[in-house]
């Protein structure tokens, strides 16, 4: 489903990831963790074909995402979802229109829209609150809202890049049980996170990083037990 | 897509308002020097028209092989020959003469050049044919209009150019402000997996909106003016010419209002494609 084959990562000569090789298959869920500037969200923009490798391969559903034209970037993008710390909703719209928001602008029909975003929100237990603003939404709420828009166009990999950054530890736990949730659905999940304590309830794949470089990847690891 | 670049000129507010004002202002001094150009360029036309010479030959030179020659010269558009007998037998049905008067009239050769820059050449070398006696032309006005048209189509370039760089730059730095005001949902469109052309459309379309709406409130003053100076120059240009202006139409007004909108268009257009391709990662 994933693979990085000996990337590295330069910004103006400040090596972000040195060497990095990994695979995560078909249906697995995976955290990847290390302190600030340890390269985790340089790979997950990596995934999502924000930026490119200085040097290596990054594989995405066997396609290779470095090599992949800006033509065809949408379309790789509409094959994975990406949930953000900040949430990143549109102030002005509703719940239901943030998630049905990419799915207007990729022209699909309004009954299938429809269809999609209930079944997203329902995923999230947000049904109740389709039509609340994002003001009137808890943060935890908010955030749910931006899975169901990850997740809308049926992905089969979700990429989350600090989820519960700005979330308490109860509703970061909700978080994760939810992401957790979506994984055994079918869809592969890789998480970027700083949340020792939910990483260590998970008991998951654990891919600990650290100055751009891997120090540990273990099947069923702890936060703290990289550290 | 429509629909989101109405939502766009919407949370624009004020914005748009200054944009269309400062983008209507330069079209109008745009159209204003593109409608003085048309006059005068009617004018010239009108005045090149008139600028044709006579030649006045000897009674020695066979008038008809003359004019053979004459005609086979480079520019020159149309001749006309005036045979001295007839022009004198012309002259006899008006006027009472007495018989035994001698033909004063030589014979005489009017030619139109193809351009009026070809005048002054045209008539230094008829001028050194044999059995030239004279020739008559208006040098002074030839010199004066074309110095003049010349003057006037290098600063109209000049003014159209600059303006044009202005429009693009004002409208670049008006989508930049609303890309940098839509940078969150920008972002949430791109990684979401939306097309590029479904981003970067709404913003193009913005400025064209901007291109029709400047255009067409520039067009009502233009049209006050252009009737105004129309009637001042039939007035004055027009009364010393023999045959003076023609009147000049409202399709004219038309023309220039389609040429205000495409340039708008072209030049608010490029500073949409020029800011997007600048600010928008998509």
């Amino acid at each position: 489903m994933i693979q990085l084959i000996n990337v590295t990562k330069i910004y103006n000569e400040l090596k972000a990831l040195d060497d990095v090789s990994f695979e995560i298959t078909q249906g697995e869920i995976a955290f990847l963790v290390g302190p600030s500037g340890a390269g985790k969200s340089t790979i997950m923009r990596l995934l999502y074909r924000e930026e490119k490798p200085t040097s290596g391969q990054v594989f995405v559903s066997n396609v290779d995402v470095s090599r992949l034209p800006n033509s065809q970037t949408p379309l790789l993008r509409r094959r994975m979802g990406i949930v953000f710390q900040d949430f990143k909703l549109l102030p002005n719209k509703t719940s239901y229109e943030n998630v049905a928001y990419p799915l207007y602008a990729i022209g699909m029909d309004r009954n299938e829209i429809k269809k999609r975003v209930h079944g997203a929100l329902k995923v999230v237990s947000l049904t109740n609150k389709a039509n609340d603003f994002p003001k009137s939404l808890s943060g935890g709420e908010r955030q749910r809202v931006g899975i169901a828009r990850a997740i809308v166009q049926g992905p089969s990999l979700l990429i989350a890049d600090e989820p519960t950054g700005n979330l308490d530890p109860v509703t970061s736990m909700e978080i994760f049980q939810l992401l957790e949730r979506i994984n055994q659905r079918g869809t592969t999940v890789i998480v970027a996170t700083h949340n020792q304590q939910m990483v260590d309830q998970m008991r998951k794949r654990v891919i600990n990083l650290i100055n751009g470089r891997i120090i540990s990847d273990v099947k069923t690891g702890t936060y703290t037990a990289q550290i | 897509m429509i629909y989101e670049t109405a939502q766009d000129i919407w949370r624009g507010g004020w914005s748009n308002c200054v944009v269309i004002s400062i983008l209507t202002s330069v079209l109008l001094i745009f159209g204003f020097v593109l409608q003085v150009s048309f006059g005068l360029n009617v004018i010239s036309q009108k005045l090149t028209d008139q600028m044709e010479f006579s030649i006045y030959l000897s009674g020695d030179v066979d008038i008809k092989n003359f004019a053979l020659k004459i005609g086979k010269m480079p520019y020159v558009n149309r001749i006309e020959v005036i045979d001295k007998d007839i022009a004198w037998h012309e002259f006899k049905k008006n006027f009472t003469i007495d018989e035994d008067f001698q033909n004063p009239l030589p014979d005489t050769i009017h030619v139109r050049v193809s351009r009026s820059d070809y005048l002054k050449s045209t008539i230094t070398a008829v001028r050194k044919m044999q059995g030239v006696i004279d020739i008559n032309y208006a040098p002074g006005v030839l010199g004066f209009i074309n110095k003049f048209r010349n003057f006037l189509q290098l600063i109209g370039a000049g003014i159209a150019i600059l303006l044009a760089f202005v429009t693009v730059v004002i409208t670049a730095n008006t989508i930049h402000l609303v890309i940098h005001s839509r940078q969150n949902e920008i972002e949430v469109l791109r990684l979401m997996g939306v097309d590029d052309w479904y981003i970067r459309g709404p913003l193009i379309l913005q400025g064209i909106f901007y291109a029709v709406l400047a255009s067409t409130i520039a067009i009502v003053p233009l049209f006050t003016l252009h009737t105004f100076f129309w009637e001042t120059a039939q007035n004055s240009i027009g009364s010393v010419l023999p045959t003076g202006l023609p009147q000049y139409s409202a399709s004219n007004i038309l023309r220039i209002y389609y040429i205000l909108l495409v340039a708008g268009i072209i030049v608010s257009g490029s500073g949409c494609i020029w800011s997007t391709r600048k600010y928008l990662k998509i």
